[in-house]
């Protein structure tokens, strides 16, 4: 399926990075590095120089934390929302919220992707989208509420419930008026799964890929990374690549990631390993 | 004789979702210990006192409540055998205290639940059958603590005066974890007492 964020079009085998832009002071992984609006703004013009075609954008960190209401969440993200749209024409503003007040505030202002981290939270996010003609993420999350972590949340079938979950969803945005072509799904690791479990949603993404859906997955360093290969924040990336080979060749669209070029390597590769991109160059033994 | 033990209701005593290197290997051994000493004494069958199953996960479809299955698997690799016969006079109890003793616990940082945990635990240390079932279900569940009912089903299984052993009381995970059993009787002098 092609994909159509706002004014943006790609084709129907193009696979997509989407660069972490945090406007917060307390995430997982930067810890900060880019809270301070400046440092937030290079980093978009990093990261598109470096490939990524979409930058998401978050003024609140998944993690349990302070309070962040949604006044102090739009002072985070909606003037830099603003001043991106304004610099990068041409890149895909995708921003992390799971606020339809929120949602509406960034696309006014220019924002192509509602990315809905918490699985439809507030109801009212699909509604925004559709008036817009903004993309929409329908993650999993198995109901979980936003900013806590899982608890001993169990599943008969994990990815029968993702699957489920997820199209739903997404049939629900279609039925709102959201165009199908902006409509992608994410099993999302970690969120309310434990390990065992997003081991489970990546060895078997193929059946999400089945649904005809585009997927988006959402890897980069996550705690499934670390427990599996016991590695704390910061010496994930070679798992995070791995994982990231594994959900292309299944035939993911669109990766969520902090490190823009090695993935964009990584997800090449595996596309021709797959068959459905053609090697850069195919020299050897052919001249 | 009435006896009863008790081991968590951690999801790590699963074999399914078991680690290369087990990351709770000194609770899993006192677990096991606990559960031989109450098989031994009960070798027709022991009961289970646990939590039921949250409403998200039987939204999930799962059938049957973790702490049944952590039991039944701790039960049966001791050797025994879930009373077929009704209640048991050996009771094991599968329950976690509070899930917020720490930032990174999975409730995150809720500073009552020292408190609570401390009641709890004297309440256990004491066979206090009053106190574990006027347990507060309200501030159990903002503290993440799920097994109101099991500590209520011990509550009413206890008879005092009875002999307390703990074996293992700790939250490495930010989450409270005891073993430990009680008795009316005697003692064994064991590895597992």
């Amino acid at each position: 399926m092609s994909l159509k964020f706002g004014a943006h079009e790609f084709a129907d085998d193009a696979t997509l990075v989407m660069a972490i832009v945090n406007r917060t002071p307390d995430s997982f992984y930067d810890k900060g590095a880019t809270w301070a609006e400046d440092n937030a703004f290079e980093r978009v013009g990093l990261v598109i120089d470096q490939g990524a075609q979409i930058v998401d954008i978050g003024g609140v960190k998944a993690a349990p934390g302070v309070e962040i209401d949604v006044a102090e969440e739009r002072r985070r993200v909606v003037e830099f929302v603003a001043r991106v749209r304004a610099a990068f024409p041409d890149v895909v503003i995708s921003v992390d919220t799971w606020r339809a007040e929120v949602a509406r505030a960034v696309c006014a202002v220019g924002a192509d992707v509602i990315n809905d981290a918490w699985g439809g939270a507030d109801p009212g996010l699909v509604d925004v989208a559709a008036e817009f003609g903004s993309g929409l993420i329908c993650t999993h999350t198995g109901g979980v509420t936003p900013r806590t972590r899982p608890f001993r949340v169990e599943y008969a079938d994990v990815v029968a419930s993702a699957i489920a979950d997820t199209t739903a969803y997404a049939d629900r945005a279609v039925r709102a008026g959201c165009d199908p072509r902006g409509i992608v799904i994410d099993p999302a690791h970690d969120f309310g799964k434990n390990t065992i479990q997003s081991l489970e949603i990546t060895r078997r993404l193929g059946e999400m890929v089945a649904t005809g859906w585009p997927v988006l997955v959402s890897l980069s360093n996550k705690d499934f990374i670390g427990e599996t290969l016991d590695l704390p924040v910061g010496q994930r990336l070679s798992g995070t690549l791995a994982a990231t080979a594994a959900c292309a060749l299944a035939g993911a669209r669109i990766f969520r990631v902090h490190e823009v070029p090695e993935t964009r390597q990584v997800v090449d590769m595996s596309s021709s390993i797959a068959g459905r991109r053609l090697p850069a160059k195919a020299i050897r033994g052919l001249a | 004789m009435r006896d009863a033990a008790i081991v968590p209701s951690t999801l790590m005593l699963l074999p399914e979702y078991s680690s290369l290197h087990d990351p709770i290997d000194e609770l899993r051994q006192a677990c096991r210990d606990v559960v031989a000493w109450l098989v031994r004494r009960h070798p027709h069958g022991v009961s289970l006192a646990t939590s039921p199953t949250s409403s998200l996960n039987v939204a999930h479809g799962i059938t049957q409540a973790p702490g049944q299955r952590i039991g039944r698997a701790l039960v049966i690799d001791a050797g025994g055998r879930l009373s077929a016969a009704g209640p048991s006079d050996g009771l094991l109890v599968v329950a976690s205290g509070s899930a917020t003793q720490s930032l990174a616990a999975p409730g995150s940082l809720d500073e009552r639940s020292h408190n609570f945990d401390d009641r709890l635990v004297g309440a256990l240390r004491n066979g206090d059958s009053i106190a574990l079932e006027n347990l507060d279900e309200t501030l159990a569940s903002a503290l993440w603590c799920q097994d109101v009912a099991a500590f209520r089903a011990l509550g009413r299984h206890l008879r005092s005066p009875l002999r307390v052993r703990a074996t293992y009381a700790g939250a490495p995970f930010g989450v409270q974890y005891w073993a430990g059993t009680w008795t009316e009787g005697p003692i064994e002098v064991d590895g597992a007492s």
